[in-house]
């Protein structure tokens, strides 16, 4: 296999994401979790290019363990979590209160 | 040669199988991460229908399918079984191989299966409007038609960047009358934070998921109709209701005096997989051989590689731990062209029967996979799904395997849905622009590492 380089693709290049079941572009990928890069995006840019190196120069180290070493949420996951931030939201709609911030 | 096995509509299976019943071992609740007790119907009844609930628990071995269900799952069921003459004569190999169509709902997948009952379910709880998220939207026109069906309102939050550039299953959601809102959208506190950070965010899959949890949470509060959430895979009861598959394809092979000695299908979070195998896997608990394939792909190995753990679904340890088979928080599956077949974990009921030796899991590269996927297409002329190719190249597999030990052998295969609005993914194949990945086992390893200390089930 051709040494891969550092430099990312084209920020409009597509791959297909397994998440979603159809293609997106790198650009995606790289704020695709609140503006930072999606959980899975190493991995799934590795043919591509030197992903992990290019993200480690991007990001400091703490970034890079939140970006990538977290849990990348399953659906169901992602679901019971949501749960309990809207039990929150009617609490504090209750009380009168502004909603409270996301994540 | 007889190609097509029909049921008559009066055949038509009337009671869902429930594996949970006959589990060599009983499966294990999902443990809450913050008091460590078992996760509770009040804990679900916020986004589920308890009549449906109920079934997610249920013991019972078999649950009557409602008349209100089968006259809806009559629409497109019995599905033919087909026995792929000309892929047997390709292969030149001592194999019958039949296969379950599901692609002839008209979703074009096997999601109807459970999308209808879902529906259903709601309407007589007294729901009247069901809320979800969707990516590319194969499981937003499963659910916008069933709703359709039963007179419910739908509400789909589709991740805004599939929204925009996969307009063709929005179009079905909205023909069968469904509300399809790109995400993040302005009709939820979790849409519009995301677009006031960020007006033009392209949404993500979490970002749709909130959404519509909050829509279904919050709907008696905002003054909506009351709305419940709904989910495609991995539960047990989506499991349940996609037993039809086996029953019927039991049936079918009855008619023709074939029994499999192996059964496939393709496993993402598995409800295909296990609608088509379960029945089968009930015979093979009372003791008959068989061979159960669930086919994975190389570069996302949940089964082949992964241990059963109770693994934290978060970073924040708000969710219920589910006894899974899983790499680990840290893994990060390479792309693969296939779009049901992303969830970190396997469904528990599949784990656990992996665990037991009832479910033998395979792995396989996305080239052979589309490989297969164009000569099933050639010679039986359907064009498959990518998830669905999976399946067929084990297919491809298993015949190769039988004329090696010159043995004669029946093989059944979920045929789990065509692949008409991912074309995208075959001209990628075509364009020689898809590579195979496998997950090295350092990555592996230190994926599992993540995992030390944390509670194991009792095996």
């Amino acid at each position: 296999m051709a040494e891969l380089s550092i430099t990312p693709p084209n920020e409009e290049k597509q791959i297909r994401c397994p998440r979603l079941g159809g293609p997106v572009h790198f650009g995606y990928c790289r704020i695709e979790h609140d503006g930072w890069p999606c959980s899975r995006a190493l991995t799934c840019w590795a043919m591509h290019f030197e992903a992990e190196a290019y993200f480690r120069t991007l990001l400091s180290e703490e970034q890079f363990a939140q970006c990538f070493l977290a849990a990348p949420q399953s659906k169901m996951d992602t679901l019971l979590e949501a749960v309990e931030r809207a039990r929150l939201l009617i609490g504090e709609k209750r009380k009168g209160n502004s909603p409270p911030a996301r994540g | 040669m007889t190609v097509k096995i029909f049921l008559n509509e009066d055949e038509i299976p009337r009671q869902w199988y429930n594996i949970a019943a006959d589990m060599p071992t009983p499966m294990q609740p999902p443990l809450h991460p913050g008091t460590g007790q078992p996760v509770g119907p009040d804990d679900l009844a916020p986004v589920f229908p308890m009549n449906l609930i109920e079934q997610e628990v249920s013991q019972e071995r078999w649950i009557d399918i409602p008349e209100e269900v089968l006259d809806k799952l009559l629409l497109w069921r019995p599905s033919p079984l087909y026995r792929a003459v000309k892929l047997e004569k390709y292969l030149n190999c001592p194999v019958k191989i039949y296969y379950k169509n599901e692609g002839v709902s008209p979703a074009g997948s096997h999601k109807p299966n459970t999308a209808i009952p879902q529906a259903y379910y709601n309407k007589v709880f007294g729901i009247k409007r069901i809320a979800t998220e969707t990516g590319a939207g194969q499981w937003g026109s499963a659910l916008s038609f069933a709703c359709s069906q039963f007179g419910l309102e739908a509400k789909v939050y589709m991740v805004r960047i599939s929204y925009e550039q996969k307009p063709y299953r929005r179009l079905m959601m909205n023909t069968w009358g469904a509300t399809c809102v790109p995400s993040p959208s302005t009709e939820t506190e979790a849409g519009k934070k995301i677009l006031a950070q960020d007006p033009n965010s392209p949404g993500s899959l979490g970002i749709a998921i909130s959404e519509a949890v909050e829509d279904a949470v919050t709907s008696e509060a905002m003054g909506r109709p009351p709305t419940r959430y709904s989910l495609g895979s991995v539960l047990n009861h989506v499991l349940l209701h996609q037993t039809i598959i086996g029953l019927e394809a039991k049936k079918q092979l009855a008619k023709t005096g074939d029994y499999p000695d192996v059964v496939i299908g393709c496993a993402g979070g598995g409800s295909n997989f296990a609608g088509c195998a379960f029945p089968f896997i009930a015979d093979k608990i009372a003791g008959k051989e068989i061979k159960v394939l669930a086919v994975e792909p190389t570069s996302c190995p949940t089964m082949t590689k992964g241990p059963f753990l109770y693994d934290f679904g978060d970073t924040v340890q708000m969710t219920p731990l589910l006894p899974m088979h899983t790499l680990g928080h840290g893994f990060v599956p390479a792309p693969i062209h296939a779009g049901g077949l992303r969830y970190h974990g396997m469904a528990p009921l599949v784990s656990q029967l992996v665990l037991d030796g009832l479910i033998e899991p395979r792995a396989i590269h996305q080239l052979e996979t589309f490989s297969a996927g164009v000569t099933w297409a050639r010679t039986e002329g359907f064009i498959s799904a990518p998830e669905t190719n999976h399946a067929l190249a084990a297919v491809i597999q298993e015949a190769k395997l039988a004329k090696e030990e010159g043995k004669e052998k029946t093989i059944l295969v979920n045929w789990s849905g065509h692949g008409l609005v991912d074309l995208a993914a075959y001209d990628a194949y075509f364009q020689g622009k898809l590579q195979d990945y496998e997950l090295p086992q350092e990555e592996i390893e230190n994926a599992l590492r993540a995992l030390e200390g944390f509670p194991k089930p009792n095996l």
